[in-house]
C-alpha cells in the first residue's frame, strides 16, 4: 500500500514535466508579452523600456534557455518569479490558495451533501413527484451556465433582498462564501444527483439486495447496509473527478464573484502574459487534480474489500 | 398436516407491452418437513411463485389474487413489517445465483449475523460464533478463518454453502431452494444437495425445491408439481410422475433427458427436444397453453382452457384428454 502511494505520487513528476513543457511552448507563442501587455491592452510602453524590461525578465533569451531556467526552478519547488508583481509566484499563489479551496470544499460540500441525498431519494421513490421533481431540478443545474447563474443570485439576493454581499472575500467570512459556494457547486450538485440516481437503482437491482430482503430486513436497513456502500463504490469516481475539475471552474466563479483565488489569479496572469504566475496556477490546480484522483483510489480500498493495491 | 397451501395466486407484471400472466392460478401445498419440487423450463413462473410466497415480488410486479396460507395464515394479509417477522425466520430461500447473491462489501459472518440478530435476541459476539457453527455445519472447512472473509474469497459451491448456512440459521420450516445447484459444477451439485438433505433431517425443515433438472428433484422429493407458463400441469408424487407421467408436457419432459445406463446400441433412444418455445405470457390465448407444442393435440384443445383435475388425493393433471389414472 505505502508502496503503491509512492509509486503513485512518483508518477506525477512525469506528469507535471509534460505539461510543464506543453503550457510553455503554448504561451511562449502567444502573441504579445508582459511588455506589451503589462499595462493592459491600450497603453504601449515605448520602446526603449519594452527592451530594457524584456532583458531585465531574460525574454530576450531563446525559449529552451528559457525553459532549462524555469524547470531547474520548478525542481527546487521554485515557481519563478513574477514579470510584473513584486512577490515571487510562491508568495502569490500561498495567498491565494486559501480562498480557493474554501470554496471548492464548501462547493463540494453543498454538492456532496445534497446531490447524494435527492440522488437516494430519486432512486426509491422512482416514478414519484419526487423523482420528477429531483431529476428536473438536477437536468436544469447541469445545463445553467454558472456565470449567469451567479449573476442571477447577485441580483436577487444582493441588490433585491440584500441578505448577502455581492462580492469580495470579506475576510473570509462566512457570508461572503455562500453564493459563490453555491454557484460552483450547483452544477457539480445536479451531476451527483443524476449519477447517484442511476447508481441506486442499479444496486437495488442486485440480487444480495433481494437477498437482504429475504432475510426479513426492513427496507431502512437493507438501503443503509447495503444499498448505501455499494452505491457509494459507484459514484466516487465521478465525485473525485468532478471535484478535479471544480478547481479548474473556480476561473469564472472567482471572476465573477472578485473572490481572490487562484482562479481569478489565473485569468488576471493570462491577460498579462505573466507566464510564471499562469504556469503557477495552472501546476497548482492540476496538482490539486492528481491528488484528488489519488485519495479517491485509496478511498477504494477503504470501502471495496475486492480492491488491493500492491 | 400442510405447513404450506397456495390457492390460486396470480402474479402479474404490469409493463408498457402490456400485463405478463407470470404466475395464473396456481394452487400447491406442502407438508411439513417435505420436499416438494417445482419444474419446468425457464419462464414457467417457478421463480416468481417463490418470490411471491416470500412477498418480494418488485414492481412492476404485483401479486394480484389468490391466498397463501402458512401455518394457518394467509401471508398475503399480514402487513410488511409483518412479513419481515416471517421472512428469513420461518421461510428463507437460497438463490439460484451464489456468485452475486452475497454482498461484495461485507464479511461473511457479519451477512449471517445480521440476519440471527433480526429474528433473535443474542449478542452480535454470540451471533458471530453461532455463524462460525453453522458454516461448520455445511462443511465450510477452516470456518473461523471464512466467516471473517469476504465473498470474493470464496468458490461458488462455498458460497451457495453459505446461502444455505444463512438460509438455515433461523430454523426456518420452509426453505425455498431456487434453482440452487444449476449454477455449480456437477461434483459440487450433489454435495449441495446431500447436504441440503442432512439439513432437512436435522431440522425437519420442508424444502420447495425449484428446479428445471429433474435428476435433482428425483433424487429429493417426495411430491412434484410440474409448471408450465405460468400454470400447474401437473402434480403428484415423485414416482408417479417419474413412472407414469399424465400430462403431455411432462411426458415431454421427462424425454428429453439423458438416462444414465442406457448409451447401449440397443437401448439408446435418440433425445426428444420438445418443439417450440414457451407461449408469450403477454397474450396467452383462449386454449390449453401447451396446444401448439403438444404431440397430441387436436381440434377440441383448440377451444378449450382445460382445468385442473384432482384425479386422487393430492395428485392432479391439466388435460382435457385425461381419462382417469390408467388411461
Amino acid at each position: 500500500m505505502t508502496l503503491y502511494v509512492v509509486k503513485r505520487l512518483l508518477q506525477f513528476i512525469p506528469t507535471i514535466f509534460c505539461i510543464s513543457l506543453m503550457m510553455f511552448v503554448i504561451l511562449n507563442v502567444l502573441p504579445g508579452d508582459a511588455t506589451t501587455m503589462s499595462g493592459g491592452m491600450k497603453r504601449q510602453l515605448d520602446a526603449k523600456t519594452a527592451e530594457n524590461m524584456k532583458k531585465q525578465l531574460g525574454l530576450d533569451k531563446p525559449l529552451h534557455i528559457r525553459y532549462l531556467h524555469y524547470i531547474k526552478g520548478l525542481v527546487k519547488g521554485d515557481l519563478g518569479k513574477s514579470y510584473l508583481r513584486s512577490e515571487s509566484v510562491n508568495d502569490l499563489i500561498a495567498q491565494r490558495l486559501k480562498p480557493t479551496i474554501q470554496v471548492s470544499l464548501a462547493a463540494l460540500l453543498i454538492a456532496v451533501g445534497f446531490g447524494i441525498p435527492l440522488g437516494f431519494v430519486s432512486a426509491l421513490k422512482q416514478g414519484t413527484w419526487m423523482d420528477t421533481l429531483s431529476m428536473v431540478g438536477a437536468v436544469s443545474g447541469v445545463s445553467i451556465p454558472q456565470f449567469w447563474l451567479g449573476l442571477i443570485l447577485m441580483y436577487v439576493f444582493s441588490l433585491l433582498l440584500g441578505w448577502l454581499p455581492p462580492q469580495g472575500y470579506g475576510g473570509g467570512s462566512l457570508v461572503n462564501l455562500i453564493m459563490p459556494a453555491f454557484t460552483l457547486g450547483v452544477g457539480y450538485m445536479a451531476l451527483i444527483a443524476r449519477t447517484t440516481r442511476a447508481a441506486v437503482i442499479e444496486v437495488l437491482s442486485e440480487d444480495y439486495i433481494r437477498t437482504a430482503r429475504s432475510k426479513g430486513l426492513s427496507e431502512w436497513i437493507v438501503n443503509r447496509r447495503h444499498v448505501f456502500g455499494n452505491t457509494m463504490i459507484l459514484i466516487l469516481t465521478t465525485v473525485g473527478l468532478q471535484f478535479g475539475s471544480l478547481v479548474g471552474q473556480t476561473v469564472i466563479i472567482e471572476k465573477l464573484f472578485s473572490w481572490p483565488g487562484i482562479g481569478s489569479l489565473l485569468v488576471d496572469s493570462i491577460f498579462q502574459r505573466d507566464i510564471p504566475v499562469t504556469q503557477g496556477c495552472v501546476l497548482v490546480i492540476i496538482g490539486v487534480f492528481l491528488i484528488v484522483n489519488l485519495v479517491i483510489d485509496l478511498m477504494y480500498v477503504i470501502i471495496d474489500p475486492r480492491i488491493q493495491y500492491k | 398436516m400442510n405447513i404450506l397451501e397456495i390457492k390460486n395466486l396470480k402474479t402479474q407484471f404490469h409493463v408498457l407491452d402490456g400485463v405478463a400472466h407470470a404466475v395464473n392460478n396456481v394452487s400447491l401445498s406442502m407438508e411439513k418437513g417435505e420436499v416438494l419440487g417445482v419444474v419446468g423450463e425457464s419462464g414457467s413462473g417457478k421463480s416468481v411463485t417463490a418470490l411471491s410466497l416470500m412477498g418480494l415480488v418488485r414492481p412492476p410486479g404485483r401479486v394480484v389474487s389468490g391466498e397463501i396460507l402458512f401455518d394457518g395464515t394467509d401471508l398475503r394479509t399480514l402487513s410488511e413489517k409483518q412479513m419481515q417477522d416471517v421472512r428469513g425466520n420461518r421461510i428463507s430461500m437460497i438463490f439460484q445465483e451464489p456468485m452475486t447473491s452475497l454482498n461484495p462489501l461485507l464479511k461473511i459472518r457479519d451477512q449471517i449475523s445480521e440476519m440471527v440478530m433480526r429474528h433473535n435476541s443474542i449478542s452480535k459476539k454470540d451471533s458471530y460464533d453461532y455463524c462460525v457453527e453453522m458454516l461448520g455445519k455445511v462443511q465450510i472447512p477452516y470456518p473461523e478463518k471464512r466467516a471473517k472473509e469476504y465473498p470474493h474469497q470464496l468458490s461458488g459451491g462455498m458460497r451457495q454453502r453459505i446461502m444455505i448456512a444463512m438460509a438455515l440459521s433461523c430454523n426456518p420450516e420452509i426453505l425455498i431452494a431456487d434453482e440452487p445447484t444449476t449454477a455449480l459444477d456437477v461434483t459440487i451439485q450433489a454435495q449441495v444437495i446431500d447436504l441440503m438433505l442432512n439439513l432437512k433431517e436435522q431440522y425437519d425443515t420442508g424444502i420447495l425445491m425449484i428446479t428445471h433438472d429433474l435428476g435433482v428433484i428425483a433424487e429429493i422429493a417426495q411430491k412434484v408439481v410440474v409448471m408450465y407458463a405460468g400454470q400447474v400441469v401437473e402434480t403428484g408424487t415423485v414416482y408417479e410422475i417419474f413412472d407414469n407421467p399424465k400430462h403431455p408436457y411432462t411426458k415431454a419432459l421427462l424425454d428429453s433427458v439423458p438416462k444414465l445406463g442406457k448409451r447401449s446400441k440397443a437401448e439408446r433412444k435418440r433425445l426428444r427436444e420438445i418443439k417450440g418455445i414457451v407461449p408469450d405470457l403477454f397474450t396467452l390465448g383462449a386454449h390449453c397453453n401447451f396446444y401448439e407444442r403438444c404431440p397430441d393435440a387436436d381440434e377440441a384443445c383448440k377451444r378449450i382452457i382445460p382445468d385442473l383435475i384432482e384425479y386422487e388425493n393430492g395428485s392432479s393433471v391439466r388435460c382435457i384428454k385425461f381419462q382417469g389414472r390408467n388411461a
